[in-house]
């Protein structure tokens, strides 16, 4: 027997660490030695009983990671833009202002800074349009939504609970309406406050996603729009004197299919 | 946000073993809690730097850091401990007093008797932490020996044999346990 050579080899093998050739020679080995077959049975006895100690993850740590990450994303994003943008802007008329007078440089400065104030007031403004200010609060409202376990005020999966709930609660009520049959699941529904005036929100699920459709009133009817802020899907769309805005993390395709059924 | 997605797609399968590993290093679950999100945190924010195809090494790299970082703190905090507290084992009472609440028991949990778990645990929680580390990666995440070494910082060499040693204190573990249970219920 040469039980020195293979005794080592029994826990590469178990573990399936072993190359091929040396595999098929230590499995022959342990088919012909019962004191290694003996002892790689006990391996694998404790490796199967080791499964039991294994401690079950609580099911609302993904939740939390997931929440913490996101709000950590959409912070990143925040900060990211504006500050990139000031920085190269003064770069290379600092320069030039060296070589003139000192009261024209002086002059130059002022004129510079109001400028420059000038072109960060009109970009920020730019940016800062209504459908981005819209966006944000959505994506806000949304993660607050999930941070808080209580995303609904009130929680019914019978539309004709929910779509009196709002009727005190609004000046307008939201169109509540049971998408079972297309697989989004009524939750219930929650006041927020989103670009300055009180929304209704109605929480509708589809498998484990959790799905915010913001709705008030709108004046202009305008054709659905998809975009991605923070690794969320946003579609947002006007229809019969109703603004929608509808977040979640699923894909893009799955929450287009709510602009069909709103 | 494709970032973002990436991590989540990537990341999220798994931190059951992130938990368990945490778990067995700092022996209580609410610390294992706040480790794994914290570990997740810094592990997204550094997503940048990860190379390779398999996260896991990496990504559990991350997990142990921030739970020795965490058994630090907490022995700072702690060391005005009564000896009879200190040498009790932790949290003997907490594994087995919130089996039943937990909230993925599956079919096969339910098969394994309370009793076997519980000997299988205390005999895990009777190794060191180098050794028990080991064994979460290798027999629950079935990371190679090179992913091991990885993850833990050390040469495959030195996996492999503290691999070997945590097997056959477990072994040695188990039977003493097993007979001695057999002594009393004489």
């Amino acid at each position: 027997m040469h039980c020195e050579r293979f005794s080592d080899q029994l826990e590469p093998l178990l573990d399936g660490e072993l190359p091929a050739l040396e595999r098929s020679a230590t499995i022959n080995h342990v088919n012909s030695c019962a004191e290694c077959a003996h002892q790689y049975e006990r391996l694998r006895t404790l490796q199967h009983r080791l499964l039991a100690a294994r401690v079950p993850m609580p099911r609302s740590l993904v939740d939390r990671v997931r929440t913490r990450i996101a709000l950590e994303a959409a912070e990143q994003e925040a900060m990211g833009t504006p500050v990139s943008t000031r920085s190269n802007l003064s770069q290379p008329a600092l320069g030039a202002l060296v070589r003139v007078r000192p009261w024209l440089r002086q002059a130059a400065a002022i004129l510079f800074a109001c400028g420059v104030s000038a072109a960060t007031t009109l970009s920020w403004s730019r940016m800062a349009n209504e459908r981005d200010l819209i966006a944000r609060d959505v994506v806000s409202a949304h993660v607050r939504g999930l941070l808080q376990n209580n995303s609904v005020q009130v929680a019914s999966l019978d539309t004709h609970t929910v779509k009196p709930w709002f009727a005190g609660r609004l000046d307008f009520t939201p169109v509540v309406k049971d998408l079972t049959a297309a697989g989004f699941r009524l939750v219930g529904g929650r006041l927020d406050y989103v670009g300055g005036q009180r929304v209704a929100v109605l929480i509708y699920a589809r498998q484990l996603h959790q799905i915010s459709v913001f709705v008030w009133p709108s004046g202009q009817e305008s054709a659905p729009v998809t975009i991605a802020p923070n690794g969320f899907n946003v579609v947002s769309w006007s229809r019969s004197g109703m603004s929608f805005w509808a977040i979640s993390d699923l894909s893009q395709a799955e929450l287009e299919e709510l602009t069909q059924l709103l | 946000m494709e970032r973002h997605r990436n991590f989540e797609r990537m990341a999220l399968p798994h931190m059951g073993t992130a938990f368990n590993l945490a778990y067995w290093l700092l022996r209580n679950r609410s610390d294992a809690e706040d480790v794994v999100q914290e570990a997740y945190l810094r592990a997204y924010r550094a997503f940048d730097t990860l190379t390779g195809p398999d996260i896991r090494p990496w990504l559990f790299a991350i997990v142990r850091n921030t739970a020795y970082r965490s058994l630090t703190v907490r022995k700072r905090r702690a060391n005005v401990v009564s000896i009879e507290e200190a040498f009790a084992p932790r949290d003997e009472l907490e594994i087995d007093g919130q089996e039943p609440a937990s909230d993925d028991q599956s079919a096969e949990d339910l098969l394994i008797s309370r009793s076997e778990q519980a000997l299988v645990r205390s005999a895990l929680a009777k190794l060191p932490q180098v050794f028990r580390e080991v064994i979460v990666l290798r027999e629950w995440e079935e990371l190679s020996y090179h992913g091991i070494a990885e993850a833990v910082g050390v040469p495959m060499g030195t996996v492999m044999s503290r691999l070997a040693r945590a097997r056959e204190l477990l072994g040695k573990h188990l039977t003493q346990m097993v007979s001695m249970e057999n002594t009393n219920a004489l």
